[in-house]
């Protein structure tokens, strides 16, 4: 009965789609592609209870991570600390949204992830109350520039809700969520129609949760009823659906369905690690050492964007396995050998001129080697990298003169005696 | 409302996996999660937290880390010299080196289910694991591990290879 309501509901969306006077805009290839400049609007506007990354892998160019956090205080800054931390962020976004001093009673999460082409992934807590909240205070946040949000907002929500849907067709918040933003948008046509396929789907015995939500959400609720024909608003607006007796069955059915097929799940994990997101992967591999970094980086994809972000950041492990570094005769003059402790093996590296074997090595910090030449030339090199950076020649002292052999090369610098 | 006493006196959360599995916990464990945490202190977590992300399978690994942990924890108020504290100590880091070592497909999985319900200890401790698996392997190697497809055009991999040559030197 339950998957009967997902189709149902994907018909009514599809129906709802093609005939809502107001137009909610499907299919998503309708609508804009997200962009800086509208995170960093909505950003602003949004301000004091939105965080936006962009969180973009590398193939999902537009993937915007939408992070919701509805505070109960002013101050919260911990409780941000888990739902912010290490994704990058979109050019113009504010890099930390700070709950603003409106109390909104409730606080949530919203994780969702926009692509170009279709809603990519929606997690969102399992509570329709939550969910509606969310949407509530995003078009309460965003009210403050409706010109330039509202749209897209409502594309937003109404996708997210199909999506939900999908995700989750088990689950009844979606159909109160969905039914909620025709309702705060006032589009009470579509609102009674999903309203109508909770109330088929309950069936006369069914039993339905009702939601406490907070008054401030539903002023309106009176004239919602009536508008509805509803004599118990309070009950049909808000509740939550399950029905109890047919939940347990399909339950087992699906679990049983999964266990039929073992082979499937060894099949998935081909493709586990890719799927693992961008923050997760940056997070493994700021646990490794710069070689297995560096392989790591070089996986695949997914990897190789980690890899990337972590260099751009900075964030790859601070407190390295010290290795060591030699030159030999051996492997040649512009060869450095770096052996690692923990491998045990050695990497050639090799490195610009002058020839790195008959440079003095003056010490180190940060990844960088300070050298020195027989001319006293001095250099900073960053093994890992290959770079080298010149420091102004020591002839640029006052009191330093270079002394020339008979082929004109400096072979030698004095000091002027003063 | 299903406000269960535990049997020390302590209010009890119930989780629901995603196939229905009831899990009962005291609230000191479920607080490890901070999206549980947050549930609490809202006071929506009775008569139960349904986790439509996390099957039971490893619902009841992550049960039985935040138990562990919840336990090893809490305990320490009354005689907490520093031998009993180092023990503790001990006994969570044998314990977390038990818990994590299992095949990688059950590591990704308690390590995304770490994630969505945010419990940072546990997914310090899976990201720890897997940069271990990761560790002194080549590419080819870390793929035939994990299982992944190498998804690089040749063109692609070449420039990455060349971009730090010296580390793909003899693999």
């Amino acid at each position: 009965m339950l998957i009967a309501l997902a189709r149902t509901n994907e018909n009514l969306f599809s129906n709802s789609a093609s005939s809502a006077d107001r137009g909610h805009p499907f299919p998503p290839a309708a609508h804009p592609e997200p962009n800086g400049a509208y995170l960093s609007a909505l950003g602003d506007a949004a301000g004091p209870c939105l965080a936006l990354r962009d969180v973009a892998p590398a193939r999902c160019h537009h993937g915007i991570a939408i992070r919701v956090g509805v505070e109960e205080t002013a101050s919260s800054g911990p409780r941000w600390a888990g739902c912010t931390r290490r994704v990058g962020r979109a050019p113009g976004v504010r890099r930390d949204a700070r709950p603003g001093p409106r109390r909104l009673g409730r606080h949530a999460l919203l994780v969702t992830r926009f692509n170009h082409s279709s809603f990519g992934d929606a997690v969102v807590w399992n509570h329709g109350c939550l969910i509606t909240h969310i949407m509530f205070c995003l078009k309460k946040c965003t009210g403050l520039r409706p010109s330039m949000v509202d749209v897209d907002l409502e594309l937003g929500q109404a996708l997210a809700a199909k999506k939900i849907l999908e995700l989750d067709p088990k689950h009844g918040g979606p159909h109160v969520l969905l039914s909620n933003i025709y309702a705060e948008y006032g589009s009470w046509t579509d609102a009674k129609e999903v309203r109508g396929v909770m109330e088929l789907q309950g069936g006369g015995n069914a039993l339905f949760h009702e939601f406490v939500v907070g008054v401030v959400l539903h002023l309106t609720l009176p004239l919602v009823a009536t508008t509805l024909h509803l004599g118990q608003p309070h009950r049909v607006l808000l509740r939550h659906y399950s029905a109890p007796d047919t939940a347990p069955r399909l339950l087992k059915e699906f679990s049983k369905d999964k266990h039929d097929h073992p082979p499937q799940q060894t099949e998935t994990v081909a493709a586990d690690l890719p799927e693992l997101p961008l923050d997760i992967l940056m997070d493994i591999f700021a646990h490794l050492d710069i070689p297995n970094f560096v392989h790591a980086g070089s996986v695949c994809n997914s990897g190789c964007s980690a890899y990337k972000e972590l260099c751009c950041l900075g964030w790859y492990k601070q407190s390295q396995t010290p290795c060591l570094l030699y030159t030999s005769e051996s492997a040649g003059d512009s060869i450095v050998c770096l052996y690692d402790i923990v491998e045990k093996r050695v990497y050639m590296i090799t490195l610009l001129d002058p020839p790195i074997r008959i440079r003095l090595f003056i010490g180190c910090s940060l990844g960088w080697l300070v050298t020195a030449d027989d001319t006293s030339e001095m250099h900073l090199v960053n093994p890992i990298t290959g770079e080298q950076i010149a420091l102004p020649s020591v002839s640029t002292i006052e009191n330093v003169n270079p002394i020339f052999n008979e082929f004109g090369d400096v072979h030698k610098r004095e000091e002027k005696s003063s | 409302m299903a406000a269960a006493e535990g049997s020390d006196g302590g209010k009890m959360i119930v989780l629901i996996s995603a196939d229905g599995q009831r899990f009962e916990l005291p609230e000191a464990a479920a607080k490890l999660s901070q999206i549980v945490l947050y549930m609490i202190e809202d006071g929506c977590c009775y008569p139960s937290i349904p986790l439509p992300k996390v099957d039971g399978v490893i619902l009841a690994k992550i049960v039985e880390y935040c138990n562990k942990h919840a336990a090893l924890s809490s305990g320490a108020d009354g005689s907490s010299d520093a031998a009993s504290e180092r023990s503790k100590e001990r006994e969570l880091k044998i314990f977390d080196a038990e818990f994590i070592d299992v095949d990688v497909t059950t590591l990704f999985d308690v390590m995304m289910a770490a994630n969505y319900l945010n419990i940072k200890g546990l997914l310090d401790l899976a990201c720890q694991r897997t940069a271990d698996l990761i560790k002194g392997k080549s590419p080819e190697q870390i793929r035939q591990t994990f299982g992944i497809k190498n998804d690089f055009t040749p063109e692609e991999e070449a420039a990455i290879r060349k971009e730090n040559a010296w580390a793909f030197d003899n693999i």
